[in-house]
C-alpha cells in the first residue's frame, strides 16, 4: 500500500500526467520495476529488467497471451489468454499461474483499476463488451456492453473512467469507473485501436491519444468536450527507406512520459517510434528501431526509456527518449504483444 | 494487335552515349506551357540482356567486331521462323551462345513475330552496380525465383497460382519483367503525353497508363497501394524525374513488391531518342539500389488495343485445364462428383493424409510456442474445429470440416499459404504470420508433410 499512497501523493501535487501504468521513481522503493511483455505467438510472458535490459523471468503455460497488467500493490500480475478465453492470475514472486477465471469471450487487451479492486478486460468476440473482474473473489462480476466489440480497454490517469475501444464498432466508450455505468460513447470514421491519455494539472484526464485502423498516425479527442480535435499522421519515410508491410496496424501503440510533456508513438509502417511535444503535438523527432513490427510500447517509470515490442523479429527495442535511439534490443518470445510497466513485490 | 513487323536487325552501329542526365548538346522543343517536349510513341528495342551474362564478367563493352558478329547470327536466328520467339534477354543470350536454332518451351510464336532488336556495345542494361548484375538479397533471390516458377508452372490449380503477367493484371512499373522479357522488343512501347501539370506515360502493353503530376503534391498515404505505384513527377533542367513509392504487396518487380522505391530519369537527347535510366531501390530484396539504362527510340507509329485481359476465357481455359482434368480423375477415382468434395479451385488433395498425417501438425506442442489450434479455432480466417470437451483429437466429421478449411489455404501448391505462412521468411516464407514462424527450415519433418500433401 505504500506504493499506491506515494504515487497518489506524485500526482496530485506535482500535477503530474502520467499514463495509466507510468509510476514515479519514488514508488520503486520497496518493489522492483519491471516490464512485463506477452508474446501472442507464444506460451510464455517475459519479464525484463529495465536496470539492466536483460530478461530475469518468464511465466510459462499460457498460450496466445495478449495483454498484461500489474496489480497496484505489486503482488500479482494479470494475463488476458486467448487460447482459454480466461483472465490469468500470476503470483508476481513465483511467476506462477494461480487462476484462471472464465470471460465471457475472447479477449484482447486489460487494465487494472486504480485501486485494484478492478480487472477490465476487453472481449473482441461478439457481441463484445469489457468485463469486469473483482480481485478479491476473483469473478467475472459483469459485462460493460459497449458499441462494438473491444480491442483495448484502459483506466484514465486520475482512475476515474474506464475507456475502451472498438474495431469493429469504430468507437470510443467511456464509464464511470465508481459506478460502472456508461458515461459517453464516441463514433469515429475508423476503428478503434490503442489508446493513451495525458492529464490536466488537476490529474483529470485533458485528452485521449486514439490510434486508428489504417491510419499511421493518431487522433486526438479532447476529453471535456468529447469532440476529436485534432489528427496527425506521422512522418513519411524518406525515399529509399522500406515500409515493414506487416506486423500490427499502421501505428499501433503509444505512452505519455510521466512528466506529461512527450508522446511517444509507433509506427509499425515507418519501423519508428516518434515523440511528439506536449501540448503543442510538435514532432520531436523519431528512433529508427533495428527490430521490425513496432506494435506496443511502454516506457519506465521516470520516462528515459521506451520499450517498444517487435512482433515481427521477436524482440524488444529499448530507445532511450532523449536521444531517441534505439539503445539495445531484448529478445522475447515468439511475436510480442502488449507490453506494460510495474513495480512487483 | 500490333502489326507485325519484319525481323530486321539494326545496320547502324550505336556508340556508347551518356545515360540520362549526363552531358546532352542537344536541346530538346517546348510543349506549350513550358515543359521539356517528350511526346510521341517511344520504343525500347534494346537487344542487350538487363543482367550482364556470366560469359561476359568483367567487361562492360563489346568490341565493334563482336557486336558486327552478333548482329550476323541474330540475322541467321531471325531469318528463320522455325526458331521460337525470343523475348526480352533471350535473343541476345542466343547469339552470344551462337545456337544453330532457337527453341523455348515458353515460347508459343516464331520469329517471325518479332521486332527489330538493337544491338549496340554495352554487355548490360545494368549500369550500376558496375558488375552489371542484381545485386539480390537471399530473401529477394527468392522471390524472384518463385516468380519465374510460378510462371513455368505446368498445372495451376487456379488463377492464383498464375503470375500477374499471365492474369493480364499488370506487366509491372517499371517495365523489367522477367529475363526483360516484358520490356524489350514487341511490348517495348511507350506513349508518352504531356499536359499542363501532368505527364502521362502509357504502355502498349497492356495499355496501363501512369498519369503522373507535377505539381509537388505529396504522395498519397502509405496505407494507399497501387499496381503501379504513386508517381510524382519533378523537372530538372531538361530532365523528367519520377519517383515513385506506394507499390501493391501484391506487385513482383523482380522479386520486389510494396518496399520498391523507384527514381526514373527521362532525358530526351536527340530528336529521335530518349535515355531512360530507373534506379530501383527495396533493401528486403536488394543490397542496394541498382541502376538500368535503356534507349527509347521515337516511332512514327500509333499504339494499338493490346489484347489482354484480367479473366481472358482462353488463357484460363487453357492454363487451368490440366488442374481441371486431374480433379475429375480424382473425383472418378473416388466416386464424388469433384463439385461437392471441395471448393472449385481446390486441389484433389488427400483426405486420409491429411487426417492422419497433417492434422496432428496442429496440435502438435512445439516448445516456447502456441498451438496452431489456439489461435484458428477463432477470430482467424482459417478456422479449425474446436476439439469436443475432453477429446485430445477431432472426429471424423470434425476432420472433414477442418480439410475442407485447410484446402483453401493450400492452394498454390509450393506457394500456398500454409506453406509459406508459419515458415520463416529466410527460409522461403513470407513475411510474418501472427500465430509466429513456427519452422526454421524447409528440412523440417513437419513442414516436409505439410509440402507432401499439397504436392501429392
Amino acid at each position: 500500500m505504500k506504493n499506491q499512497r506515494v504515487f497518489r501523493f506524485v500526482t496530485t501535487t506535482a500535477g503530474v500526467l502520467l499514463c495509466t501504468l507510468c509510476l514515479s521513481a519514488a514508488d520503486n522503493k520497496g518493489g522492483k520495476v519491471r516490464i512485463i511483455q506477452t508474446n501472442s505467438a507464444g506460451d510464455n510472458i517475459h519479464v525484463i529488467d529495465p536496470a539492466t535490459n536483460k530478461v530475469v523471468g518468464v511465466i510459462t503455460g499460457i498460450e496466445v497471451n495478449h495483454g498484461a497488467a500489474v496489480a497496484p500493490d505489486g503482488s500479482r500480475i494479470y494475463v488476458s489468454d486467448e487460447a482459454e478465453s480466461t483472465l490469468d492470475v500470476v503470483d508476481a514472486k513465483t511467476l506462477k499461474v494461480t487462476n484462471r477465471i472464465p470471460l465471457s469471450g475472447h479477449p484482447n487487451n486489460i487494465a487494472v483499476g486504480r485501486d485494484g479492486k478492478r480487472v477490465y478486460v476487453g472481449i473482441i468476440q461478439e457481441p463484445g463488451g469489457v468485463d469486469v473482474i473483482d480481485t478479491a473473489s476473483l469473478k467475472n462480476v459483469k459485462t460493460l456492453k459497449t458499441k462494438g466489440s473491444i480491442h483495448n480497454a484502459y483506466v484514465t490517469p486520475d482512475g476515474k473512467y474506464v475507456v475502451a475501444g472498438s474495431i469493429q464498432g469504430k468507437t470510443v466508450n467511456v464509464f464511470d469507473a465508481q459506478t460502472e455505468q456508461p458515461a459517453w460513447t464516441l463514433d469515429m470514421d475508423l476503428g478503434v485501436r490503442p489508446m493513451t491519455f495525458n492529464s490536466n494539472p488537476d490529474g483529470s484526464t485533458k485528452w485521449i491519444f486514439v490510434q486508428l485502423s489504417g491510419f499511421n498516425g493518431f487522433a486526438v479527442v479532447d476529453f471535456a468536450t468529447r469532440k476529436e480535435i485534432n489528427r496527425i499522421k506521422n512522418p513519411d519515410l524518406p525515399t529509399g527507406k522500406a515500409t515493414v508491410p506487416a506486423g500490427s496496424d499502421p501505428s499501433h501503440g503509444m505512452a505519455v512520459t510521466a512528466d506529461g510533456k512527450t508522446l511517444v508513438v509507433c509506427s509499425r509502417l515507418n519501423n519508428f517510434l516518434y515523440a511528439y511535444s506536449l501540448p503543442d503535438l510538435k514532432l520531436l523527432g523519431g528512433a529508427e528501431l533495428g527490430g521490425k513490427g513496432a506494435g506496443w510500447v511502454t516506457l519506465t517509470p521516470d520516462g528515459k526509456r521506451a520499450y517498444v515490442a517487435n512482433p515481427v523479429t521477436n524482440d524488444v527495442s529499448v530507445v532511450d527518449i532523449a536521444s531517441l535511439k534505439e539503445v539495445a534490443r531484448i529478445p522475447v518470445g515468439f511475436v510480442p504483444k502488449r507490453n506494460t510497466t510495474g513495480i512487483l513485490q | 494487335m500490333r502489326a507485325i513487323l519484319a525481323a530486321v536487325i539494326a545496320v547502324e552501329l550505336l556508340t556508347p552515349v551518356p545515360i540520362a542526365g549526363q552531358a546532352s548538346a542537344w536541346t530538346p522543343s517546348r510543349t506549350p506551357d513550358g515543359q521539356p517536349d517528350l511526346q510521341g510513341v517511344w520504343l525500347n528495342n534494346d537487344a542487350t540482356p538487363l543482367e550482364r551474362p556470366r560469359e561476359l564478367a568483367g567487361r562492360s563493352q563489346l568490341t565493334d567486331a563482336e557486336v558486327g558478329e552478333f548482329r550476323r547470327r541474330a540475322a541467321v536466328l531471325l531469318a528463320d521462323n522455325d526458331n521460337d520467339f525470343a523475348a526480352g534477354d533471350a535473343l541476345f543470350l542466343a547469339v552470344l551462345s551462337n545456337v544453330a536454332r532457337y527453341k523455348s518451351r515458353n515460347s508459343t510464336a516464331g520469329t517471325s513475330e518479332m521486332i527489330e532488336r538493337e544491338f549496340d556495345n554495352r554487355t548490360s542494361l545494368i549500369v550500376d552496380p558496375p558488375d552489371g548484375r542484381i545485386p539480390w538479397t537471399t530473401a529477394g533471390k527468392r522471390r524472384y525465383d518463385a516468380d519465374v516458377a510460378a510462371g513455368q508452372a505446368t498445372a495451376p490449380v487456379g488463377p492464383e497460382d498464375l503470375t500477374n503477367v499471365i492474369r493480364c493484371l499488370t506487366y509491372g512499373v517499371p517495365r523489367l519483367g522477367v529475363n526483360n522479357a516484358t520490356a524489350a522488343g514487341s511490348l517495348g512501347y511507350y506513349l508518352i503525353l504531356q499536359a499542363p501539370g501532368y505527364v502521362v506515360l502509357m504502355y502498349e502493353a497492356i495499355h496501363e497508363a501512369r498519369i503522373i503530376p507535377l505539381d509537388g503534391r505529396p504522395h498519397l498515404p502509405e496505407s494507399i497501394r497501387q499496381w503501379s505505384g504513386d508517381s510524382r513527377g519533378r523537372w530538372e533542367g531538361n530532365t523528367l524525374v519520377v519517383e515513385t513509392t506506394n507499390f501493391s504487396p501484391k506487385g513482383n518487380v523482380m522479386g520486389s513488391g510494396e518496399h520498391l522505391s523507384l527514381v526514373e530519369r527521362f532525358t530526351r537527347v536527340a530528336a529521335d531518342r530518349i535515355d531512360y535510366e530507373m534506379t530501383l531501390a527495396d533493401p528486403t530484396t536488394w543490397a542496394k539500389p541498382w541502376t538500368v539504362g535503356i534507349r527509347l527510340k521515337q516511332r512514327q507509329e500509333t499504339l494499338y488495343e493490346y489484347a489482354c485481359h484480367e479473366g481472358n476465357v482462353a488463357v484460363m481455359h487453357g492454363v487451368l485445364s490440366g488442374a481441371r482434368a486431374a480433379e475429375m480423375a480424382a473425383a472418378a477415382t473416388t466416386g464424388t462428383s469433384g463439385q461437392s468434395a471441395a471448393p472449385s479451385t481446390a486441389p484433389a488433395l488427400d483426405f486420409e493424409f491429411f487426417k492422419t498425417k497433417v492434422q496432428p501438425i496442429f496440435l502438435a506442442k512445439r516448445p516456447g510456442h502456441a498451438r496452431c489450434i489456439s489461435c484458428h479455432t477463432s477470430g482467424t480466417p482459417l478456422r479449425l474445429q474446436p476439439l469436443s470437451p475432453g477429446s485430445t483429437t477431432w472426429n471424423d466429421e470434425q476432420s472433414r470440416k477442418n480439410f475442407e478449411a485447410v484446402q483453401r489455404v493450400a492452394v498454390g501448391s509450393t506457394r500456398s499459404l500454409l506453406l509459406r505462412h508459419p515458415l520463416a521468411e529466410q527460409a522461403g516464407g513470407d513475411f510474418f504470420h501472427s500465430g509466429g514462424k513456427h519452422w526454421d527450415s524447409q528440412d523440417d519433418p513437419e513442414w516436409q508433410i505439410l509440402k507432401a500433401w499439397v504436392t501429392r
